[in-house]
């Protein structure tokens, strides 16, 4: 990974000149670990487990009595803004770039003081709720805003950067013949999205909800066949430019264990989408996304992968296309550091159909990526049991493997 | 929190301090570090009409001396001393070094101690110097604008403004008081008189902070020697004697927003050691990376009470020739931030202003000085506070 990093997706091209710098990479243990959860939507703090205090910035020990125990708990993020201020000026050259910067002291409730970025409601003396998200280069970064009003998102140059909100934006989701790929057109269309482009293998053939899809405004279908490099790198020539989105819904868990008769030719059928599709679409979007993204005007991009829940830990029973997500998912791990600094967010929808799907749960999907769009997260879970077993994954993903066998 | 010990602390007599020394400061130096701290050396040396041997002890503080450390310098200069010190402590450095440093030669333990702070300054060192300033800073401070010591004081500034009332103007006449004194001063980043209506319109860089309430970046060396009274005596160079010295660290963790530093524990601990009043103060040394910082000294050291220094300074002239000399070779605010030499320049005026040695005007028969030093902004405060009061030994040509 470290060998030619910067010759690949940060190599000279002819935008090169107007990218847009990016803030430090996070460097401590404890830097991770804020980013992790604020990728998840979490603000977490550390506690003692010897005396309870509640700490931040991040330590190694107790600075209430000198324990090493120390543990990271979610927060609600509530408390008073106790001051602020304006910044018309940087050390940092990513920062000149988006000023003025408006941030701020939050006393949290349940004890510390931390520096946050400051929506335009919130102001010295109010009740605030602080929430994480991952900025440019993975940190976590803290935003209050008032609790007694709603947003007015519209100026906050900064914070709309950790973000991707469909709005304005074109986008790409790379299969439409399925209820998912269906509903995400919906979704991404009632929320602004400029242009939607639909992809399917082959556009002349009839799918359920075609007819839909071809009467709705700024929606397009496109020829993307992702077991064709050659299908794939002609449809990022013609929208890879504009593109800001792109949603992978080609993805799909299939039943059978590797037991199966034929399980090796499915498997071997299955892996020109699920792997080898992921990484053409890698190979021709990226750097077009990147460029977009980093380029002159502050924006954002985003990258959604749609995952069983099964890619993190497998299910014998759908054995082999959980293997196949596995393998898709430690994909996305190594695209999320390529897209690192470059504007491009990575986000991962983990769900947990393992049958057909109906429109309630596509639905349901397509929410909760907008969702995590809007909300600049990483990862997403849907459905209760998906999230029971990303829970359990986080906890101890060995354990989990030997508690699936047996369902 | 008490500034009481288990007992009286031993007083400094016999300490001295001479020699002061300055390198003149440049916006931007391709020098490292080890040449300005090292022409300090030679200057204080040959200001003092020492061999380099007869230094047996030094005391360095600097940002940008990696990869190398005191000990390194030792070798580097050519010297054999008994006795070293490192202070990574900014602001506080000079007042901490000569704590430690007075304390070693009253043991004997050394008996001539060169003390100096020195940087450079490239064109992107700064910026480096904020980014890794601390891991606190760098996990809870970086990602919200870069954010520096700038967000913190503009925070500290209003909210200060908000509680005691203190307004713009108040910070101005600090500043404007400042660049009157630095104007005599040759090395001076500041060349220009500064008006009120200058002050008052110039550029914003942390609301409410603008232009000249924030220190100029840039390269240069401070110092001083430390020996005892009858070392001095015996070379026949100028000297100021130690009455008291003040320092803490991480002083009222629990406060929101500082309003107040460690000074305040330790103020009547200061001011019983030394003997003398805050009457008899002839000049006061702030520490002056923001001008509020200014405001919570002459507060916590004792010369008004808390929250009102704006009327203090509304009250008073803060020009050397004025009734309460501040600052009076210009302080960092028009002299210039040269790293951590921007902690010993206030000492080093000091001992300047009570032995006759001054660049520029000098305070009327001036027998006693107050020196403060503030340091380190490890993420939203300043966590070292140190002060000292000086009275003359011996006066100069
Ligand atoms: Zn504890």
């Amino acid at each position: 990974m470290v060998r030619d990093r910067n010759s690949r997706l940060k190599g000279p091209g002819p935008c090169s000149g107007s990218v847009t710098p990016a803030p430090p990479r996070p460097s401590s243990h404890a830097a991770f670990v804020l980013a992790a959860y604020a990728a998840e939507g979490s603000l977490v703090l550390q506690h003692c487990d010897e005396c309870g205090a509640v700490m931040y910035p991040p330590r190694e020990i107790c600075p209430a009595c000198l324990s090493d125990g120390l543990s990271w708990r979610a927060e609600n993020g509530d408390g008073v803004l106790i001051a602020e201020t304006t910044l018309y000026s940087s050390t940092s050259a990513y920062f000149r770039e988006r000023l003025p910067l408006r941030v701020g002291a939050i006393r949290l409730d349940v004890g510390p003081v931390i520096a946050a970025h400051l929506r335009m409601n919130a102001h010295a003396g109010d009740r605030v709720r602080v929430t994480a998200v991952t900025d440019r280069s993975g940190n976590a970064a803290f935003i209050a805003s008032a609790q007694r009003e709603r947003c007015d998102m519209g100026e906050e140059t900064l914070i709309e950067e950790f973000i991707c909100h469909p709005r304005n934006r074109n986008v790409l989701i790379t299969n439409v013949s399925t209820p998912t790929g269906l509903a995400m057109v919906k979704s991404m269309r009632d929320h602004g999205a400029r242009q939607i482009y639909a992809g399917c293998a082959d556009p002349s053939i009839e799918f359920a909800g075609k007819n839909v899809l071809t009467e709705m405004q700024g929606v397009s279908l496109a020829a993307l066949d992702l077991r064709s490099s050659s299908s794939v790198a002609t449809l990022a020539r013609q929208i890879g430019h504009e593109l800001d989105i792109l949603i992978n819904t080609s993805h799909s868990l299939r039943h059978g264990s590797i037991t199966c008769a034929g399980s090796y030719e499915a498997a071997r059928s299955d892996a020109e989408i699920e792997i080898f599709g992921l990484m053409r679409l890698f190979e021709a979007f990226a750097e077009p996304m990147r460029v977009k993204a980093s380029g002159v005007g502050l924006t954002s991009g985003a990258w959604v992968n749609i995952f069983s829940i099964y890619a993190l830990a497998n299910a014998p029973s759908c054995g082999v296309s959980a293997a196949l997500q596995a393998g898709a998912f430690s994909l996305s791990q190594s695209m999320r550091a390529e897209f690192a600094g470059c504007g491009v967010k990575l986000l991962n929808v983990f769900h947990d159909n393992d049958g057909a799907e109906d429109s309630r749960w596509s639905s349901a999907v397509a929410a909760a990526t907008l969702d995590g769009l809007c909300r600049g997260l990483e990862t997403v879970v849907v459905g209760v049991r998906a999230r029971d077993i990303y829970k359990r994954w986080r906890e101890d993903p060995s354990v989990l493997e030997r508690e699936l066998v047996e369902q | 929190m008490s500034s009481s010990g288990a007992g009286k602390r031993v007083d400094y007599g016999g300490v001295a301090i001479a020699a002061p020394t300055t390198i003149a400061y440049e916006r931007f130096s391709r020098r490292p570090a080890q040449w300005w701290i090292g022409r300090a050396l030679r200057e204080m040396i040959e200001c003092a009409g020492l061999e380099v041997r007869a230094v047996d002890g030094l005391s360095v503080s600097s940002f940008t001396l990696l990869p190398d450390t005191v000990v390194g310098l030792t070798e580097h200069f050519g010297l054999t001393p008994r006795w070293v010190d490192q202070i990574p402590m900014g602001g506080a450095s000079a007042l901490v070094a000569l704590r430690r440093a007075a304390r070693a030669v009253q043991a004997r333990d050394a008996d001539i101690i060169a003390c100096i702070g020195g940087d450079t300054n490239g064109p992107d060192s700064f910026g480096a110097t904020v980014a890794g300033f601390s891991r606190f800073s760098q996990d809870a401070m970086y990602p919200y604008g870069a954010a520096g010591p700038n967000a913190n004081f503009a925070m500290i500034t209003r909210a200060y403004m908000q509680k005691y009332g203190a307004r713009r103007e108040d910070f101005g006449a600090i500043c404007v008081a400042q660049r009157e004194n630095a104007l005599k001063t040759p090395h001076a980043m500041m060349k220009r008189p500064l008006s009120m209506e200058e002050y008052l319109s110039a550029r914003l860089i942390a609301d409410p902070l603008r232009l000249f309430d924030c220190v100029m970046p840039c390269a240069g060396a401070e110092g001083f020697l430390v020996l005892r009274e009858e070392t001095a005596l015996s070379l026949g160079i100028p000297y100021v004697r130690l009455l008291s010295a003040i320092e803490r660290h991480n002083a009222f963790p629990e406060d929101d927003i500082q309003l107040r530093g460690g000074w305040a524990v330790d103020v009547g601990d200061m001011w019983s050691m030394s003997g003398v009043r805050p009457d008899d103060i002839d000049l006061f040394e702030s520490y002056d990376d923001y001008p509020v910082v200014c405001m919570m000294q002459i507060e916590d050291l004792g010369f008004c009470r808390k929250g009102e220094a704006a009327e203090f300074i509304r009250s008073h002239t803060l020009t050397v020739n004025g009734s309460f000399p501040h600052n009076t070779s210009g302080g960092q605010l028009s002299v210039g931030q040269a790293g951590a030499a921007g902690g010993y320049l206030g000492t080093v005026e000091a001992i300047r202003q009570l032995t006759g040695q001054t660049f520029g005007p000098s305070v009327r028969n001036a027998r006693y000085a107050l020196v403060s030093g503030f340091g380190m902004i490890n993420f939203d405060r300043g966590v070292c506070s140190a002060a000292a009061i000086l009275g003359l030994g011996r006066a100069g040509g």
